[in-house]
């Protein structure tokens, strides 16, 4: 058995007892949506460090405590509490204003989003994108 | 696939198209994976990795020159995130894949209880942490440079060629032994 095929064999085996989540390959697709925006949005200046959400599903983004919840008819729904200003939530394509204070946010798309807030005065802090 | 193909599934992803995006995560997403594993990450927490991986090709694909070392670049990026969940997690001692000796297992490991057939997986299982780490990364992506799955394990990229050698003899002895292949 020379190296490739034993290195093929391991490969196999890893797929079959740690393969990739099928949530985590779909996240990863979702991803994708960004690619023709990136341009753009790359100048604006975004906050360092993506969001580790981990077993809660909780995250902190741009100052703003997140929760998020994938909804049964596949939209994504965002509750959060923002210390100031007032919270948009963004997404290839669009956006929509998620109010001041603690807030809820349904029906928005599954696919990447990030968070955005916006207080007078002061320049906007534009989270990292996530999966929602 | 050759390096034409590679580029050219690069270039359509570039210009939006969903199903050659969906092919790179495919290709790839084993190796993004075995990256985050490689630091004992569990599920939750290389989800995480994962899927911060993907979007910064997203945001960053446009700015790929040569789409034969994304391999590369995907583990490079899959290392820096991996430490990055490792910090936020606050654990009481910075990574070193290294220190790691058998006995540690990481979370891929849990499936070995049990299997009576995977004679391979068992196999591998009784190597060192840093052997399966380095063979499952090469595995998943064979043109991978010995430079580029040492950034991506943070090793030595001096200790890559002699490390693979001795696991993948170790290994195929352990084969040779249980009369899995020919001596």
């Amino acid at each position: 058995m020379n190296d490739p095929v034993l290195l093929s064999g391991l490969a196999a085996e890893f797929e079959r007892h740690d393969p990739v989540p099928a949530a985590v390959q779909h996240a990863a697709e979702l991803a994708g949506s960004l690619v023709q925006q990136a341009k753009s949005w790359n100048s604006l200046a975004l906050l360092t460090g993506a969001g580790v959400r981990g077993d809660a599903g909780l995250v902190r983004l741009a100052g703003v405590d997140l929760e998020i919840d994938p909804a049964p008819d596949g939209t994504v729904r965002l509750t959060g509490l923002a210390a100031g200003g007032e919270v948009w939530v963004r997404w290839p394509g669009g956006e929509r204003c998620a109010g001041a204070g603690q807030f809820a946010v349904d029906g928005l798309p599954a696919g990447p989003l990030s968070i955005v807030v916006r207080t007078p005065g002061r320049p906007d802090a534009v989270g990292p994108w996530f999966v929602g | 696939m050759s390096e034409q193909q590679a580029a050219e599934l690069v270039a359509h992803a570039m210009t939006g198209d969903a199903a050659a995006w969906r092919a790179l995560v495919a290709r790839h997403q084993g190796v993004v994976w075995s990256v985050a594993r490689a630091h004992g990450l569990a599920d939750a927490d290389a989800a995480d990795v994962s899927q911060a991986t993907w979007l910064n090709l997203a945001q960053h694909l446009h700015t790929v020159r040569d789409p034969g070392r994304l391999a590369g670049w995907l583990a490079t990026t899959a290392r820096r995130e991996s430490l990055r969940v490792l910090a936020v997690r606050t654990r009481e001692t910075p990574f070193e894949l290294f220190d790691i000796e058998s006995g540690m297992d990481g979370p891929e490991a849990l499936a070995v209880d049990g299997d009576s057939n995977g004679a391979l997986w068992q196999a591998l299982h009784k190597l060192p942490t840093r052997c399966r780490a380095l063979l499952r990364l090469i595995a998943f992506s064979p043109d991978l440079s010995y430079a580029q799955a040492a950034r991506a394990l943070g090793i030595r990229p001096s200790s890559v060629g002699p490390t693979r050698g001795r696991c993948l003899a170790v290994l195929r002895r352990r084969l040779e032994c249980e009369g899995l292949v020919e001596r």
